[in-house]
């Protein structure tokens, strides 16, 4: 069987007005142009600070430290409605200028939560890696940690201050399963690769060499037809370390990968995510993407 | 003794051939295109050669006398054995960017400066980006940036664990940082939070009040460590430049250690690549860590421009180049075609960026002031005085010898300006223009006089010699080869000659307006070429003549035909009293014509009052009015001396309606007059024109030729009756160069040219009745002119006592 380029008919973005938002916009615009895809805007109104600026004793320190004054709920819900709309605005701009068909939607909650709930309307969800957090040192938000480990659909994060989908000039790398979604994993990495007219290197996890050509010759068939320069990597290592490394290599400008590739060993999809620079596209395995 | 006609000969002055020695003008040698100017030649040397301050030349004289050919002549000949001037350039002035210095160089050297920074820049934009990404200088930076990251994360990362360690979230707001309670590590709602013991209660806000006050003192501190942190990045960029370009400049300080101002230029280059070069050499640099948030990055220095703009900064701009490949050799003599201000002075271009119209001292332009500094500029005077603020501007930059580029409104521009420093000025100037211009600057600019003192008078002629037509004949050989035209034979260069003479309105002279000259050599020329002739004959000159007076002469036809058709009357034979043909002149552009005019005089008892009809109506100007007050005066002390002049004459220009001035009519009214009186018919066939004076002298006239020309051409429309001709003044046959037709029709008998010397004359010739001279007894003789004119004011007279004693008035006169 081929592995079918897994079409992308409909994109959602997740946005928030921070510089970095506007870099992932730009991404899924880019790719979304690509796709010749819909592109949905979700803006989540974070139900954390509005609880917090119910609470009349909390204070809003600057970022400066210069300036300390209460945290005024309604002020901080035109602050948000502002923000939403300034992002609303900014895709409209974009999409109009490429001829996108477009929504945006503003939520109001967890995002996390909102997040995998439009995984049940979408191709492909895209969100930052670093959604708003206090400190970078952890290169991962909490929102995106939480949404990688869900089960659901087929999530991309992205950190466009450090590498882009497109325009760079690195492979798409794809590790290949051997579940029951491998083929599903590997049809949407060619749909990118195509897409972004990138190269494509597929890793192939193997415990010995023998089982890894074999899955090399079966995967090379069924690349053929697929219109994609492809190169074979076999790994037989497992775990984060191990893939890090690995991909370094490679410098790929995105990875996809299963929820649960064997490959990640006893390390989660989020470990992974926290360590690359590159994007990752997480495909979840629960159910077809 | 009665007049007799002119001959022929006298009507044009020929050019004798045999005079002529060559066969072409290919045979001579001559390169002198320009003759009689030796005033003119003397001035210019000696304002060339002078060296102080305000021998400053200008050239006046006709348009086409060579002025700018001779002058230019004159002025690359002393320019090439003088030295080249310096360069000059303009840099940054790193101190005042508005004020771009100027740096002298010997001739030359510009280029080289230019070529070597030029260089240098390119050295170091490769290499400079090199040593910035060597793993020495990776590893410095990083360790700076690390550590400013490490004690902002650890500054969080303490008062998160506080925090944490209290059930309180440090959370991101939209513009800052909160502390607030958490449960179940989502924030506590107001509700839950309200049914919390109170103790509790104040216990967390206490707790987050405390955590509070010590993350602003702590945020309070990030600025200080980031301060700290570009400090210390900029030192590090500073030591990894100066290892790259220190040992680059050093090799240039040493080629010019001569020139102190490139040595200071230099260091000052150095100084600022080594201050900038992070901006400048590295794309995106902004010595801010990756990972700080971004509220908090700090853009330092300058806004972003273009990368290339940012080096524009050290480039030279070769503002004036003496070198030999950009200039010919000696010192430099430039002509300004157009003396717009900044032509003159220089100028600062501007750029287009973002909307706004930027300049900066690469975008300062030399004027021609500058390019003929050390030499001479050559100016068209009336130019330069049509140009806003050029003239002004000239005179102030001569009187402070230096040039200094500004702009005229550039207080009321809202745009960057510079202030370039000015170049220390030493030229000689030639202004080049008609005499009315020096005159008028000479009368009215207070300040002319000190900065052109020396003026350089072209003529308008030259005697008319055989020694200056056998120069003429070299000049015109000259001009000919000058010009590429075709040689002109023996024949035709006599006509030009003969041209000349007319040109200048008088025989005895030649026309020193080499450009007209020119102008019909090209045409006769054409012509040759037209029949297929390699050598210019008389007939292509005549040719030329006839269709340059064929293009221009639309009026003079249509004048003619008016005449002819009777719409403007004017008899060409038969007799008629009180009734003269006048001549006039229309100057139309370059093309002048004469006309014949009736004029009539009719007379009646009165009281010594001529009405001039002209001058009653205002088209008569004050110079005609002088004119007939005189033939008054004429009147009363020629005739009956002892009796009141008792007539009342009047005067008119028939079918004149575009006013009369001058006064070559005079004599003409005064025949009119004296017909009138006399009752003596005048022969219509003659037109008449000179001035007179009180004692019946005539007077010369200008544009002799041409009136005669004019009256001829009607009388051939007419038809000769052999009876036809021109009263002259007798002062005016030696500018007679009349039209070949002329001179054949008066060989024939059919057209006579008579010159006058008195009024007697005149009359004697246009009635065929003698004037008459005054006997012994003072009387005139029986019949003549001036014994019938004589007799007619006494009756006036006599009648007008009479009128007088029968006690009827005349009127209040």
């Amino acid at each position: 069987m081929s592995p079918v380029a897994r079409e992308i008919r409909r994109i959602v973005v997740a946005l928030d007005d921070s510089i970095e938002s506007r870099l992932v916009l730009d991404e899924a615009v880019a790719l979304a142009v690509r796709m010749k895809a819909d592109l949905a805007g979700l803006f989540v109104e974070d139900a954390t600070l509005l609880n917090a600026a119910q609470l009349s004793f909390v204070r809003q320190v600057s970022l400066s430290g210069q300036a300390v004054e209460a945290m005024d709920a309604g002020m901080l819900e035109r602050s948000l409605r502002g923000q939403a709309e300034a992002i609303r605005a900014a895709l409209q701009r974009a999409a109009v200028r490429h001829k996108l068909t477009w929504s945006f939607r503003v939520a109001r909650g967890k995002a996390s939560v909102h997040i995998l709930a439009a995984v049940a309307d979408a191709d492909l969800v895209i969100m930052g890696k670093t959604t708003p957090a206090v400190t970078r040192r952890a290169r991962m938000g909490a929102t995106a940690r939480i949404v990688a480990g869900a089960p659901r659909g087929s999530i991309l994060f992205s950190e466009p201050r450090l590498r882009r989908v497109l325009g760079g000039p690195g492979p798409v790398v794809v590790i290949y399963g051997d579940g029951r979604h491998a083929d599903d994993v590997l049809g949407l990495a060619i749909n990118l690769a195509r897409a972004a007219e990138k190269d494509l290197v597929v890793l192939i996890p193997a415990d010995t060499h023998d089982d890894g050509r074999a899955t090399q010759a079966n995967v090379s068939a069924q690349l053929a037809n697929a219109h994609v320069r492809a190169t074979f990597r076999l790994c037989v290592g497992r775990g984060c370390d191990t893939l890090v490394h690995t991909l370094s290599g490679h410098r790929g400008d995105l990875l996809v990968l299963a929820q649960d590739s064997p490959l990640l060993g006893s390390d989660t999809v989020a470990d992974l995510i926290e360590r690359l620079e590159s994007p990752v596209l997480v495909v979840a395995t629960d159910q077809a993407p | 003794m009665p007049v007799t006609p002119l001959p022929a000969d006298k009507l044009r002055l020929r050019c004798d051939l045999s005079s002529l020695t060559f066969e072409t003008t290919a045979d001579l040698k001559s390169d002198e295109d320009v003759l009689g100017q030796d005033r003119a030649f003397e001035a210019i040397e000696f304002g060339i050669g002078i060296d102080h301050r305000g021998y400053n030349i200008f050239v006046l004289g006709p348009t086409g006398a060579g002025r700018h050919r001779y002058v230019r002549r004159i002025v690359d000949a002393k320019a090439a054995s003088e030295p080249k001037p310096s360069d000059w350039c303009y840099i940054h002035n790193f101190d005042e960017p508005r004020r771009p210095k100027a740096l002298e160089l010997p001739t030359g050297m510009g280029r080289g400066l230019r070529q070597d920074i030029t260089q240098l820049i390119e050295d170091l934009r490769a290499g400079i980006p090199a040593v910035f990404e060597s793993d020495e200088y990776r590893n410095r930076r990083h360790a700076i940036d690390q550590e400013f990251r490490d004690h902002q994360e650890s500054m969080f990362e303490t008062i998160q664990k506080k925090a944490s360690e209290k059930n309180i979230a440090l959370i991101r707001t939209p513009t800052g940082l909160a502390l607030a309670p958490v449960r179940d590590e989502e924030v506590i709602e107001p509700q839950a939070f309200q049914k919390l013991p109170e103790e509790e209660r104040k216990r967390i806000e206490s707790d987050i009040e405390e955590l509070q006050r010590e993350l602003q003192q702590r945020l309070q501190e990030v600025p200080r460590w980031d301060k700290d942190r570009r400090e210390k990045v900029r030192e590090l960029n500073r030591e990894t430049t100066r290892s790259a370009v220190t040992h680059q400049i050093m090799a240039l300080r040493a080629k010019y250690m001569e020139f102190g101002k490139v040595v200071a230029y230099l260091d000052a280059v150095e100084k600022d690549i080594i201050d900038n070069s992070a901006r400048l050499f590295l794309e995106g640099e902004q010595e801010a860590p990756a990972a700080l948030p971004m509220a908090m990055v700090q853009h330092d220095g300058e806004g972003p421009r273009r990368p290339e703009l940012q080096f524009r900064r050290y480039e030279v701009n070769l503002f004036v180049d003496n070198s030999s490949d950009g200039n010919g050799a000696g010192a430099p003599v430039y002509h300004e075609d157009h003396p717009t201000l900044p032509n003159l002075i220089g100028r600062a271009e501007h750029q287009a960026e973002l909307g706004a119209l930027l300049t900066d001292f690469t975008l300062l332009r030399a004027g021609a002031l500058h390019k003929a500094n050390g030499g001479y500029l050559m100016l068209d005077a009336g130019k330069v005085l049509m140009q806003p603020y050029a003239w002004e501007e000239l005179k102030r930059t001569l009187f402070a010898r230096e040039i200094k580029i500004e702009t005229p409104f550039q207080s009321y521009i809202s745009t960057i300006t510079l202030e370039p420093e000015p170049i220390p000025l030493g030229v000689k100037v030639v202004l080049i223009g008609d005499r009315r211009l020096y005159y008028m600057l000479a009368a009215a600019d207070p300040e002319f006089d000190e900065l052109f003192k020396i003026a350089a008078d072209f003529e308008d002629d030259l005697e008319r010699t055989d020694a200056t037509v056998e120069k003429y004949a070299g000049m015109i050989a000259a001009i000919a080869e000058k010009v590429e035209v075709r040689p002109l034979d023996r024949s035709a260069v006599a006509h030009v000659i003969e041209h000349s003479s007319r040109e200048a309105g008088d025989n005895q002279k030649l026309s020193a307006r080499v450009g007209t000259v020119t102008d019909l050599l090209h045409e006769s020329s054409h012509l040759a070429g037209l029949a297929d002739r390699s050598v210019v004959s008389a007939a292509d000159v005549q040719g030329a003549i006839d269709l340059r007076i064929r293009r221009a002469d639309r009026i003079r036809t249509r004048s003619l035909e008016q005449i002819e058709r009777g719409t403007i009357l004017i008899d060409t034979k038969g007799s008629r009293v009180g009734t003269i043909n006048g001549l006039s002149v229309l100057q139309i552009g370059g093309f002048a014509f004469g006309r014949p005019t009736r004029i009539t005089a009719r007379v009646r008892m009165g009281r010594g009052e001529f009405v001039d009809i002209e001058r009653e109506v205002d088209l008569g100007g004050p110079t005609h009015s002088k004119g007939v007050l005189i033939l008054s005066s004429y009147l009363g002390a020629h005739y009956a001396i002892d009796r009141p002049l008792s007539l009342r004459a009047s005067l008119v220009f028939e079918q004149s309606y575009g006013g009369v001035d001058g006064d070559s009519a005079s004599s003409t009214e005064l025949y009119a007059i004296l017909s009138a009186l006399s009752g003596a018919p005048i022969r219509q066939g003659l037109a008449v024109t000179g001035s007179v004076n009180q004692y019946g002298e005539v007077q010369a006239i200008g544009g002799v030729n041409e009136k005669i020309e004019g009256f001829f051409d009607v009388c051939a429309k007419d038809g000769f009756t052999g009876d036809q001709g021109v009263l002259i003044p007798h002062s005016n046959v030696g500018h007679l160069m009349l039209r070949q037709d002329i001179v054949d029709a008066a060989a024939a008998g059919k057209f006579a040219i008579y010159p006058i010397a008195t009024i007697d004359q005149g009359i004697e010739v246009l009635t065929g009745v003698a004037a008459g001279d005054r006997d012994s007894a003072g009387d005139f003789p029986d019949a003549s002119i001036n014994r019938l004119v004589e007799d007619r004011l006494m009756a006036l007279a006599d009648a007008r006592r009479r009128f007088g004693v029968s006690g009827e008035g005349i009127g209040p006169g």
